[in-house]
């Protein structure tokens, strides 16, 4: 008797520590530091240190809930856990970014976090993109949605800095 | 059975064609780099590694003449001042953009290799070269910038870029790693600060 051929079922992507985290854990950690290095450097105190970590976290929080927001109204056939679960996953990119801008700041004295901070938010919401399309989301919706709500965000996080740092410097 | 026939596509290729360039038009605009890299990738590895040694050495280019803008030594490391400065420092941007690159390529593979992948050697540099497309485009702005305009280039332009390579390094482990996000993410963290480092300490 002829074995029975191979089953041609999609194999199901590896499982991942990271999807059982809030989907908006690591951005919020992210700009966290992100907005700790800003308040550093306009305040150069713990007290502005720490109102910009706090800032920084209450932003990406907010970021993440309009990008998942966006994305599972353009995409109303997908579950809304499935957006959060592909919001968890493309978000970790932002990871390298947040960890390369401390290490920037700390050990070579950049002042340039504004830099990571873009381009790890244009680069993640990307991502979220791209994991939002493999699980059955539109491919061009996943790609502009994203791309447009980050770049919105990108230009909020620079004009909340700029305003942050010449309220700090009064 | 139909032997290759696919089920509707008859009378469906010129619509599919129209709305396949009009997604690839907008490819190009939202992400330039990925578009590039797109069509560039069934190239040989010296032309992906001429992608990113000319990614470097514009870069490389624009950080010397930013150190000369403001008067610093262009070449500092090296003690080298001036024109002759700015030129060598953007042959050593290419020699970074090519050896280095097989250098971190070569990381990559032995660290992918110890955790499962079977990409040859070969392969990963080539992808980690194209990975600086982003880098390419961001390096070719920031220069027309520099000359055109006398803006200090070097770290919003050239920096963004590298950090623009980030993603589709991270895209490239995964795939070799079977989908496995989070040692992508812990590799590509380190690949992409020995190139930024590497560049500090090269350059500035």
């Amino acid at each position: 008797m002829a074995s029975p051929p191979p089953s041609s079922a999609p194999v199901p992507a590896p499982a991942s520590a990271v999807a059982a985290l809030p989907h908006w854990t690591v951005p919020v950690l992210a700009f966290a530091a992100f907005g700790g290095l800003i308040g550093w450097r306009v305040g150069a105190s713990p007290v502005s240190t720490v109102l910009g970590v706090a800032i920084g976290a209450a932003f990406a929080f907010a970021g993440a809930f309009v990008l998942t927001t966006a994305l599972s109204m353009a995409n109303p056939h997908l579950e809304r856990p499935a957006v959060r679960e592909a919001a968890a996953k493309g978000f970790l990119l932002i990871l390298p970014f947040a960890i390369l801008a401390l290490a920037a700041e700390i050990l070579l004295g950049w002042k340039a976090s504004q830099v990571f901070s873009s381009a790890g938010l244009m680069t993640a919401f990307g991502a979220v993109g791209v994991e939002v399309s493999r699980r059955g989301g539109g491919k061009l919706r996943s790609m502009l949605v994203p791309t447009a709500t980050a770049f919105l965000l990108s230009t909020a996080w620079v004009m909340l800095s700029t305003i942050a740092a010449a309220n700090w410097k009064r | 059975m139909s032997s290759g026939a696919t089920i509707g596509s008859v009378g469906e290729g010129p619509a599919r064609t129209r709305s396949a360039q009009i997604k690839a038009g907008l490819l190009i605009f939202v992400n330039p780099g990925g578009a590039l890299k797109g069509a560039l990738s069934q190239l040989p590895i010296h032309v992906a590694l001429g992608v990113s040694g000319i990614a470097f050495g514009l870069f490389f280019l624009q950080t010397g003449l930013d150190l000369l803008r403001v008067g610093h030594q262009t070449l500092p490391r090296f003690a080298m001042t001036g024109n002759v400065g700015v030129v060598v420092l953007c042959l050593l941007g290419v020699l970074y953009g090519t050896l280095g690159v097989v250098f971190l390529g070569a990381i990559a593979w032995v660290a992918t290799r110890a955790l499962g992948a079977t990409l040859t050697l070969e392969a990963t540099v080539r992808a980690l070269a194209l990975g600086y497309c982003p880098a390419l485009v961001y390096a070719v702005f920031g220069l027309v910038m520099n000359v055109a305009f006398g803006w200090n280039t070097a770290l919003a332009f050239g920096v963004t870029g590298v950090l623009w390579a980030i993603g589709p390094m991270i895209a490239t482990l995964r795939e070799m790693l079977g989908g496995r996000i989070e040692p992508s993410v812990v590799l590509a963290t380190i690949l992409g600060g020995l190139t930024l480092f590497g560049w500090a300490f090269l350059g500035t």
